[in-house]
C-alpha cells in the first residue's frame, strides 16, 4: 500500500513538472499579437498616441501596437487601397462622413459584445459621437478625434487693432466688422495681415452653415444637401463678404497654404480645440483667447461637432487584440490623455462635465460649448472637397454666389445619391 | 547440312525483312527529327519563358483586369455590376473629363515645345568645341532630372508664393505685376508648367548631345569646305541627321506630358490647409490627377479605369501621329 502511494506521488510530481514545463515553453515561445494601427498625421495626436501605445503595451505585454501616420491628404486613398488589397491595418480611424459608405462595405467588424455591449456604449459616450456608426442595432466603431469649432483671437493683434479680446464678437456681423478693422493692406491693396485666417475653409463655411440654417444641412431622406435654401444662400453670401472684393478680410493669395494665425499674421481664426496643440508647438509665445463661434442675433450659439471613429478591419487576424486596443483608446484613461496632450474633446459623458479637466479660462469656454454641439451631417468625404471648391470659387471668381451654390450643390447631391442609393 | 550460299547474299525473305526494318527506323527518325529553326525557336521560348510569365503577371493580367473593371459599375464600397460601355458613355457628359483633357493638351502643347526649344540650343552649345567647363554645365542642367520631384515641387511652391515668394519679389523689383500663381486659376497652370519644363530640360539635352555626337564630323568638314555657314550646317546637316533623336525626344516628352501627375499634385495640395489636388478650381487638374481623383477620392474604380483606357488610347494615337509627322528616312 505504502509502495503504491509512493508510486502515485512520484507520478503526480512528474505530471506537475511536465505541465509546468509545457506551460513555461508555451509562454516563452507563444508569439505576441501585433496590432497594426493607422491614423492620419496630426502633430498633437501623434504624440498622444505614442504615449498611449506605451501605456497599453505595459498593461498588455502580449500585444504589440505598430502605428503608422500617413499624411492627411493621402490617408483615405492609402487606407482603402490597402484594405481592398488585403494589406490594410488592423485598426484605423475613419471620419464620420464615411460612416454610411463603410457600414455597407465589407471592410469592418462590429464591436463585439465581449468588448462593449450596445447599452454600455450608449451609456458611456455622448450620443452624437457614436450615432453615425450604429447599424442593425450594433456599433461598428468607437469615437476618437472628437471636436467642435471655436473662435481663436490673437490677443496682441486684436489690441493693436483697437479691439478687446476679452469681448469677442458674439455675432457674425460683429466678427466681420472687427476683422475688417484688423485687416492690414500694403500700398497696392494686398493683404499683409488678415482679419480672419480662412485657410481652414471647412471650419469657416461649416460654422456659417450651421449658424444660419435651422433645418438640416443635408437630408438623408431626400438624399440631398439643403444649402441652396434662402438660409444656406445667406450663409454663403456672408462668406462672400469675408473673402471677395476690396473689403475682404483674407485672401487665398495671402500666405497661400501657410499657418497665418500661428505666424501672428491673422487676428481671428476658427478651428477645433485640438489646434491648441499645434499653436503651442509652433508659436509657444502666442497669447490667444478662445471664444464660442459667432451666431446670428437672437439665435443660440451652435458649435458644429465632428469626430472620427476607430474601427477594426474585417481582415484582421488579431480581432481580439485589435478590439482590446480600440477599447483602450476610447477609455476614460485614454480620453484624458487625448485631452491633455492633443487638446481633444471628451467623447465620454462622464468627462464632458468634469470641471477639473477644464482648468483655464480658454478650456472653460470649450467646456461650455460642449452642450451646444450640433454634429455635422455631411455624407461622403468627397463632399468636403466640393464645398472647399465652392468656397474657392467665391473667393477667386466674380460669379454670383447663387449661381455657384446651384452649380456645386448639384455635384454634392450626385455624391450623396451615389452613397445613399 | 546447310545449303551453301555465296557470301554477302541473304535469302530473299531475310532481305525483305531487313529492308522493312531499315525503312521503319528511317521513318521513326524522320518523325523524331526536328528542324534547326524549330529547335532554335523552342530554346528561345524556353529562355524567354520567365520574362513572358512576369510580363503576363504584371502587365497582361492587370491590363485585362482593368479592362474588365472599366465595364463595371465598381466602387470600393459596393460589389461590381456589369454595365458594358456605360462608363465610357458617362465620360462624354462629364465636364471634368473634358476640362482635364483640355488641361493635359495645354500642358503638352506648352511644355514639349518649350523643352525642345531650350534643350536643343543648349545641346548645340555644349557640343561646340569652344565651350569650356562642359562637364560642369552638363551636370548643372542635368541636376533637375535626378532631383527628387516631390522635394523640388515643394521648393517651387515656396518660390511661387504670391506674397513672399522669390519670383514675385524679382518681378516686383523689375516693376512688373505680381501674379497670384498657385492661388490664382488664371496663373496656376503656367506656374506648374514652368516646373515641368525645368525638370525635363536636362534629359532632353543629354539625348540631343548623344545624337549630335553620332553625326560624322567629315560631313561638317566637307560642308564647311563648300562654304556652308553655321545656319546652313544646322539646317541641312545637323537637323536632318538628328531626326531620329528628335523623334525619340518628342515622343518621350509627349508621353511624359500625358502621364504628368506629381508636379501638379504636390504644387496644388497643401496638407492640413485642405487645398484641393488639381486646384484652384481644377485649373491644374491634368488627366492622371483626374483619374486619381475619380478612383481614390470619389472611389469610382470602374469609371476611373475607363478614364485610364481613354488616356492609353490618347497616348497611342498621339505617338503614332508624331511618328507619322516627324519620321524621315535617313542614311549616313
Amino acid at each position: 500500500m505504502a509502495r503504491r502511494w509512493g508510486f502515485s506521488r512520484a507520478l503526480l510530481a512528474l505530471v506537475t513538472v511536465a505541465v509546468v514545463l509545457t506551460a513555461g515553453a508555451v509562454a516563452v515561445f507563444a508569439e505576441k499579437a501585433t496590432v497594426v494601427h493607422w491614423q492620419h498625421f496630426h502633430e498633437g495626436r501623434a504624440k498622444a498616441l505614442q504615449e498611449l501605445i506605451k501605456l497599453f503595451e505595459q498593461e498588455n505585454p502580449d500585444i504589440t501596437v505598430k502605428a503608422d501616420f500617413p499624411p492627411y491628404e493621402q490617408y483615405t486613398d492609402k487606407l482603402l487601397s490597402a484594405l481592398a488589397t488585403g494589406t490594410g491595418p488592423d485598426v484605423f480611424q475613419v471620419p464620420m462622413e464615411m460612416a454610411e459608405q463603410l457600414l455597407y462595405s465589407r471592410f469592418l467588424t462590429p464591436v463585439p459584445a465581449s468588448v462593449m455591449t450596445t447599452d454600455q456604449i450608449e451609456a458611456a459616450y455622448l450620443d452624437w459621437t457614436v450615432q453615425r456608426f450604429k447599424r442593425d442595432g450594433v456599433y461598428w466603431g468607437l469615437p476618437t478625434d472628437v471636436q467642435h469649432l471655436v473662435l481663436y483671437i490673437s490677443d496682441q493683434l486684436a489690441r493693436e487693432a483697437g479691439l478687446d479680446p476679452t469681448k469677442p464678437p458674439a455675432t457674425w456681423q460683429e466678427l466681420l466688422e472687427q476683422a475688417r478693422k484688423a485687416t492690414k493692406r500694403d500700398a497696392q491693396g494686398n493683404i499683409v495681415q488678415a482679419g480672419l485666417d480662412t485657410r481652414y475653409r471647412w471650419a469657416d463655411y461649416t460654422s456659417l452653415l450651421y449658424s444660419f440654417m435651422d433645418g438640416p444641412v443635408v437630408s438623408p431622406e431626400s438624399r440631398r444637401a439643403n444649402y441652396d435654401s434662402p438660409d444656406g444662400i445667406a450663409a454663403w453670401k456672408f462668406a462672400e463678404q469675408l473673402i471677395r472684393g476690396p473689403q475682404a478680410v483674407d485672401s487665398p493669395r495671402f500666405l497661400t497654404g501657410q499657418r497665418k494665425f500661428e505666424q501672428s499674421k491673422a487676428v481671428y481664426y476658427i478651428n477645433h480645440p485640438v489646434a491648441r496643440s499645434v499653436i503651442g508647438t509652433m508659436a509657444p509665445n502666442l497669447k490667444y483667447t478662445v471664444a464660442p463661434v459667432p451666431t446670428l442675433p437672437g439665435k443660440p450659439v451652435r458649435a458644429p461637432g465632428h469626430h472620427w471613429a476607430y474601427v477594426v478591419s474585417a481582415g484582421t487576424k488579431n480581432a481580439e487584440a485589435a478590439w482590446k486596443w480600440v477599447k483602450f483608446l476610447a477609455s476614460d484613461k485614454a480620453v484624458r490623455k487625448w485631452m491633455e496632450v492633443a487638446g481633444d474633446l471628451p467623447s465620454l459623458k462622464a468627462l464632458a462635465s468634469d470641471p477639473s479637466l477644464f482648468a483655464t479660462p480658454n478650456e472653460r469656454v470649450i467646456m461650455a460649448s460642449i452642450p451646444l454641439v450640433r454634429p455635422v451631417e455631411t455624407v461622403g468625404f468627397a463632399s468636403d472637397q466640393i464645398r472647399n471648391d465652392l468656397w474657392d470659387a467665391i473667393a477667386l471668381t466674380e460669379t454670383p454666389v447663387e449661381q455657384l451654390v446651384k452649380q456645386y450643390i448639384e455635384r454634392e447631391n450626385a455624391v450623396i445619391r451615389q452613397i445613399l442609393r | 547440312m546447310s545449303e551453301a550460299r555465296p557470301q554477302g547474299t541473304a535469302r530473299p525473305v531475310q532481305r525483305r525483312a531487313a529492308g522493312a526494318k531499315a525503312r521503319a527506323a528511317a521513318g521513326r527518325a524522320a518523325r523524331l527529327y526536328v528542324g534547326y529553326r524549330t529547335r532554335q525557336t523552342a530554346w528561345a521560348l524556353i529562355f524567354l519563358l520567365p520574362a513572358l510569365i512576369l510580363f503576363g503577371l504584371i502587365v497582361v493580367y492587370p491590363f485585362g483586369w482593368a479592362a474588365w473593371i472599366s465595364l463595371n459599375d465598381w466602387g470600393f464600397f459596393r460589389s461590381p455590376a456589369f454595365i458594358g460601355p456605360g462608363n465610357y458613355a458617362r465620360l462624354l457628359d462629364d465636364p471634368l473629363f473634358w476640362k482635364s483633357l483640355k488641361i493635359t493638351f495645354t500642358w503638352t502643347l506648352g511644355v514639349v515645345p518649350a523643352i525642345l526649344l531650350i534643350s536643343l540650343p543648349l545641346a548645340l552649345i555644349l557640343n561646340a568645341g569652344w565651350v569650356k567647363l562642359k562637364g560642369l554645365f552638363r551636370a548643372i542642367y542635368f541636376a533637375p532630372v535626378v532631383t527628387n520631384i516631390v522635394a523640388a515641387a515643394f521648393v517651387w511652391r515656396w518660390l511661387f508664393d504670391p506674397g513672399v515668394g522669390v519670383i514675385n519679389w524679382i518681378l516686383g523689383s523689375l516693376g512688373l505685376g505680381k501674379p497670384g500663381w498657385l492661388a490664382d486659376p488664371a496663373w496656376a497652370l503656367q506656374a506648374v508648367m514652368v516646373v515641368g519644363v525645368w525638370k525635363q530640360i536636362g534629359q532632353a539635352m543629354v539625348l540631343f548631345l548623344a545624337g549630335l555626337q553620332t553625326i560624322p564630323a567629315h560631313y561638317m568638314e566637307a560642308a564647311r569646305i563648300d562654304g556652308a555657314g553655321r545656319w546652313q550646317l544646322f539646317r541641312h546637316i545637323t537637323l536632318p541627321l538628328l531626326n531620329p533623336t528628335v523623334l525619340f525626344v518628342v515622343v518621350i516628352l509627349a508621353i511624359n506630358a500625358f502621364r504628368v501627375f506629381t508636379i501638379p499634385y504636390v504644387m496644388s495640395t497643401g496638407g492640413l490647409q485642405m487645398r484641393t489636388p488639381g486646384g484652384p478650381l481644377d485649373s491644374t487638374r491634368v488627366f492622371v490627377l483626374h483619374i486619381y481623383d475619380v478612383g481614390f477620392k470619389q472611389f469610382e474604380l470602374g469609371y476611373a479605369s475607363a478614364n485610364a483606357f481613354v488616356l492609353m488610347a490618347l497616348i497611342i494615337a498621339v505617338t503614332l501621329i508624331q511618328i507619322r509627322l516627324i519620321q524621315r528616312p535617313f542614311e549616313y
